[in-house]
């Protein structure tokens, strides 16, 4: 009698610790990042996540095997134009467990958007969520098709988001000097870059 | 013998207790017991752009003086020390983190704005400090680059545009009277307050709308 009573005991203990267990391991998230923020801090001081549009238009052309390139703009904006061979996963989706199997593969992926900065923020993170072997195309399809494809002089407007289109100090100085009345044709005499006009034309028609 | 069949469940269930100690305490923290932020709500926020200031709003914030704007730029200190917007903190990217500058991202009092010369560098620092909870910080969209095409230089719209393209032209004309101190462009805006036009506010956000 005794010894059945401590054998339901203790049967029931490791029911109730199975049941914790199993209970532990739903409640984990599924979107849970794998590396903290300092240590994607520190990953992002190394800047090496960009490849450049040249490099990437050379492994179109040699047919490089393993390279993977995902255009992360709207569908809308992808049927109208996108690169050869490149698929289309929206930036919305990119943590729909239906591209999991794409994400985790050995692949190098390059995330493609219109100007390169939202293709980085999803750069930044799906690497903190833990996909490796991701890259970013450097300069967006902006930089592809209106300077690369089109032939035009590589510098013609940078592909780096993060640099000064303009000396800012100097701008600053010159549209200070309140004596003359100065047309804007004139001012824009002062600009680095000059087509940096229709540059934000093509970044809104671009990016999705 | 029965002392010990006794004591067995006991001794049993205290293991199996210390156990469950174990297994709680190494596995990783679940949803609730964080302030920080999982992947799909980092995503889900980034989406919506909800902490993203267009230079218009930032221009006019700047202007309103509001006293609980902060700008952080970003970039290195030669490039803040030549040129760096009115009232902005040099917070250089690579010290984001370190200790004497996270009080001034994680804190509960003003709102910050990261800036950098593009958009690239003040979303990661964004995210970032999101993703570990950080409340109260917004990045500015553009960055300096857009604040000098669209503020300072500003161009105007053509004779086809919207009125909207010409109330927002006119908006920027005053700011930039305000931000390089030049009132000589035109004749009526002498004093500060006449700046402040009663202008419709965010025309831009119809442009960037179909971001994603």
């Amino acid at each position: 009698m005794k010894t059945s009573a401590n054998t339901i005991m203790i049967g029931m203990l490791f029911v109730v610790a199975a049941v914790f267990l199993i209970a532990a391991g739903v409640n984990r998230d599924p979107y849970a990042f794998e590396t903290s923020a300092v240590a994607m801090h520190d990953e992002l001081l190394n800047d090496n996540q960009y490849v450049e549009a040249i490099t990437v238009k050379q492994w179109i052309d040699k047919k490089t095997a393993g390279k993977v390139l995902i255009d992360i703009r709207n569908p809308q904006w992808y049927d109208k134009k996108h690169i050869e061979g490149a698929i289309n996963i929206p930036m919305t989706a990119v943590l729909e467990p239906e591209y999991k199997e794409i994400f985790k593969s050995d692949n190098e992926k390059v995330l493609i958007c219109g100007n390169g900065v939202k293709a980085n923020q999803v750069y930044v993170l799906l690497s903190q969520y833990g996909y490796k072997n991701l890259k970013v195309l450097k300069g967006g399809l902006m930089y592809w098709f209106d300077v690369l494809n089109a032939g035009n002089v590589f510098d013609a407007y940078p592909a780096d988001d993060e640099k000064a289109f303009y000396n800012f100090k100097k701008v600053m100085e010159e549209e200070s000097n309140g004596e003359v009345q100065r047309s804007e044709e004139e001012s824009d005499a002062s600009k680095l870059a000059p087509p940096v006009r229709r540059k934000k034309k093509a970044v809104q028609g671009g990016c999705s | 013998m029965k002392k010990v069949n006794n004591y067995t469940p006991r001794l049993i269930a205290s293991l199996v207790m210390v156990l469950m100690g174990f297994v709680a305490a190494v596995l990783p923290p679940t949803k609730n017991s964080s302030t920080e932020l999982n992947a799909e709500q980092l995503l889900r926020e980034l989406k919506l752009e909800s902490h993203a200031v267009s230079v218009d709003e930032l221009a006019q914030l700047l202007i309103d003086k509001d006293p609980s704007i902060l700008l952080i730029d970003l970039r290195s200190k030669t490039e803040y020390d030549t040129f760096h917007l009115p009232g902005a903190i040099n917070i250089p990217f690579d010290s984001l983190f370190t200790e004497n500058w996270v009080p001034y991202v994680d804190q509960g009092m003003r709102n910050n704005v990261f800036y950098s010369n593009g958009t690239t560098l003040s979303t990661e620092a964004w995210m970032l400090t999101r993703q570990r909870g950080f409340k109260n910080n917004y990045y500015l969209r553009g960055g300096l680059n857009e604040w000098f095409t669209d503020i300072i230089l500003p161009v105007p719209p053509e004779a086809t545009e919207s009125k909207a393209a010409f109330d927002l032209y006119q908006k920027r004309v005053g700011a930039k009277m305000f931000f390089t101190g030049n009132t000589a462009i035109s004749a009526p805006a002498q004093s500060e307050s006449e700046i402040k036009l009663p202008v419709p506010q965010k025309k831009k956000q119809r442009v960037e709308g179909g971001c994603s």
